[in-house]
């Protein structure tokens, strides 16, 4: 019995092991190096100092992160929302019995599958271009509408995704139910509000999650869409790059101004942030899901 | 289960081992062989030609290494160095660089190609540790067809006024041209604002203020006239620069929809792409107080480096004759399409932005590139923004203003 147990665990080890050791390997390892060099004055090449929570204190003392802060929140709830709304309204649409349903579900979804840094290149060639051509008006070049410009191409981009678990979370809500509420006399909107939003409480903690964290480290798109520009005059007079959010930031600090461990702690902060509120998210909506 | 972790970790040790084994011999010790480690794969095929007829006349051979094209050149040197192939040769980019390799790079300071060069790369201690590779300028481009058919020469634009000038004769005229505008610019491009104009800002202020600057003094620069002239390049020119991108700005001038395009001698393969005649080309200076009256940005885009490692005197011999060689000077202005940033090369260069650029180069009329002086992309970055909000507001004292609070900002 001993015997047999032992190459059980043994065999489950040897399945377990290339994934876990590509896991170590690309994430771990590198995570764990990461946090060690944002204590030290890491340039990219050589370490030659430990200096303990100074990398820290100069991020958080930076007014060009304190602004990426505050922006990569305001775009993340703004976005969060959009996307949601968007692709729940989709979803509901999808699920009506109605002829083509599966091609404009395919439709929705198409976008999905284009990759950030293209989208973000095509949608600059939209508004700059074709828009700008016929409207002489872009959204690129002012910095409030810029921000929404990144929202609608990543709501563009990502709501045909979130809808597919809609659909699949409205299809699962049993048709007995429905029937039930429907001879009760409920009508759709009481139907949606009090039997459907419930029911859907596990895919919204699905959805949330991942358009919360899709939102909260968004860089290809708004790489590729805006590059950081266009410009803001703060209340103080000082002049920043609009659409800096914190993940170009980090990646501005450590590739363009090669602050490599000043990025470093930027993105150790940044990954503590993301955890926390992911955590908190996950929980409050865990504890609304019901069971049919 | 306790040992097969450990077994486990042992394996991740010996995998991240790897990297680091470094006994493998160096085989660039000996005269007889140089290794160059190239950054630029587009000139690689000419770069290996000349190696070879160099080798021909010299016995000592030459291999040529490239990398490129989206490479990350300073991962792949690094790894270079750690492997034990020390190249011979590579290429260092500017100050950053040349502060990461300060162990490895020869001084070649007295080296005979220095007496023809000003632009050689000088650290902090003065010891000349770079050999410009090439040379590259920017300034306004100028449309030479419309600006006849305008009654304007090119040549004659030499200070602020003229340029005042030449712009309000053109813009008078610009339905009688055909043209939409004036000039192609951009404010939405970092990289033409904040390092290329603010360049201009701080090459005519001269490197002493520039230091000032850098120091704390935010009245060291001459910013007031340069607020003056960037809104006179603003206000003439054509679309919402927040939007237009490089290919947009450069598309506009080649299609004639402007008679001067703000970018340097590298448009000049884009104006071919997009069919532009370029014999109807020539810079003219930007130019807004006396001290940039008549001249070019002129700056060194890359640097050969000296690995004082190996034995240098082969890899002396292979760049004093690339400077001083007719044979150096044929490839490197028209094998490999360079501008060379030495004033004995005699060779003319077929394409007339070049030319002009040699021509400034030779009489000495150039403004440094000084942007490189701040920490990579941090001009780019800070001024950007700041040029393209003068552009939405037009209000010159709050241009003025935030470009002097950020004055001792780098450390």
């Amino acid at each position: 019995m001993k015997k047999k147990l032992t190459s059980q665990k043994f065999v489950y080890w040897i399945f377990l092991t290339p994934a876990l050791l590509a896991f170590v390997m690309t994430i771990v390892i590198p995570f764990v190096i990461g946090v060690y060099y944002s204590f030290t004055n890491w340039t990219g090449m050589k370490v030659t100092e430990f200096v303990g929570f100074d990398n820290y204190i100069e991020v958080l003392g930076d007014s060009s992160f304190k602004y990426a802060l505050v922006l990569t929140i305001i775009f993340s709830v703004l976005s969060v929302i959009t996307i949601n709304v968007v692709a729940f309204g989709l979803a509901t649409l999808v699920t009506q019995k109605l002829r083509g349903v599966n091609f404009f579900r395919a439709a929705y979804f198409l976008p999905n599958l284009i990759g950030g840094l293209i989208l973000g290149y095509i949608w600059q060639f939209l508004f700059n271009g074709v828009m700008y051509d016929l409207f002489s008006y872009s959204p690129l070049s002012n910095a409030n509408s810029a921000l929404f410009a990144i929202i609608f191409v990543l709501t563009w981009q990502y709501a045909g995704y979130i809808m597919m678990i809609y659909v699949t979370a409205l299809l699962n809500i049993p048709e007995d139910i429905l029937e039930a509420s429907r001879i009760d006399g409920a009508n759709r909107i009481n139907q949606l509000i009090y039997i459907k939003l419930p029911m859907l409480a596990s895919a919204f903690t699905i959805t949330l999650f991942l358009t919360l964290v899709n939102s909260f480290k968004q860089f290809d798109v708004i790489f590729s869409l805006t590059n950081g520009g266009p410009s803001r005059e703060l209340a103080s007079g000082a002049v920043v790059n609009s659409t800096n959010t914190l993940a170009v930031d980090i990646y501005q600090r450590a590739f363009q101004l090669k602050d490599m461990q000043v990025a470093q702690a930027e993105a150790v902060i940044f990954f503590i942030l993301l955890t926390v509120l992911s955590l908190i998210q996950v929980r409050v909506t865990k504890n609304k899901e019901v069971e049919a | 289960m306790k040992k097969l972790l450990s077994a486990l970790f042992a394996l991740v040790i010996i995998l991240a081992g790897c990297g680091s084994n470094s006994d493998s011999a160096d085989g660039n010790m000996s005269d007889d062989k140089i290794t160059i480690f190239n950054l630029k794969v587009e000139i690689d095929e000419q770069l290996k030609a000349y190696a070879k007829t160099w080798s021909e006349e010299t016995g000592i051979e030459v291999e040529v290494k490239s990398v490129g094209g989206g490479a990350d050149y300073g991962a792949a040197l690094q790894a270079e160095f750690q492997s034990g192939n020390e190249p011979d040769i590579f290429v260092a980019a500017g100050a950053g660089d040349f502060a990461q390799w300060s162990d490895v790079v020869y001084d070649m300071s007295g080296e005979a190609w220095t007496e023809n060069t000003e632009l050689e790369f000088i650290d902090e201690a003065g010891a000349t540790v770079g050999f410009p590779t090439a040379i590259e300028g920017y300034g306004l481009i100028a449309n030479t067809e419309i600006l006849e058919k305008a009654g304007v020469d090119e040549s004659s634009i030499k200070t602020y006024a003229d340029l005042e000038n030449a712009f309000k004769t053109i813009s008078d005229k610009k339905a009688e041209l055909g043209i939409e505008n004036v000039l192609s610019f951009t404010t939405k491009e970092t990289w033409v604002t904040g390092n290329h104009l603010f360049n201009i800002l701080l090459g005519a202020s001269g490197e002493e203020a520039v230091d000032a600057f850098i120091g704390g003094d935010g009245e060291a620069l001459d910013t007031e006239n340069f607020a003056e002239f960037t809104k006179l390049l603003m206000d003439n020119s054509m679309g919402d620069l927040s939007t237009i991108d490089y290919d947009t700005e450069v598309s506009n001038f080649a299609t004639g929809k402007t008679a001067f395009l703000f970018q340097g001698n590298w448009a000049i393969g884009n104006l071919e792409a997009a069919g532009y005649n370029t014999e109807n080309l020539a810079f003219v200076p930007l130019t807004y107080n006396e001290a940039t009256a008549e001249k070019l940005a002129i700056g060194v885009p890359s640097y050969y480096a000296v690995n004082k490692n190996t034995d240098v005197t082969a890899s002396l011999q292979f760049l004093n004759d690339m400077a001083g060689t007719t044979a150096g000077h044929e490839y490197m202005v028209n094998e490999a399409n360079m501008i060379p940033a030495f004033t004995n090369v005699e060779i003319e260069p077929a394409d007339p932005l070049a030319k002009d650029i040699m021509k400034a180069n030779a009489d000495g009329n150039t403004i440094p590139w000084l942007f490189v002086e701040f920490p990579d992309g941090y001009t780019m970055n800070t001024y950007g923004p700041i040029f393209d909000n003068y552009y939405k507001t037009g209000d010159g004292e709050a241009f003025i203003k935030n470009i002097q609070d950020t004055a001792g900002n780098v450390a």
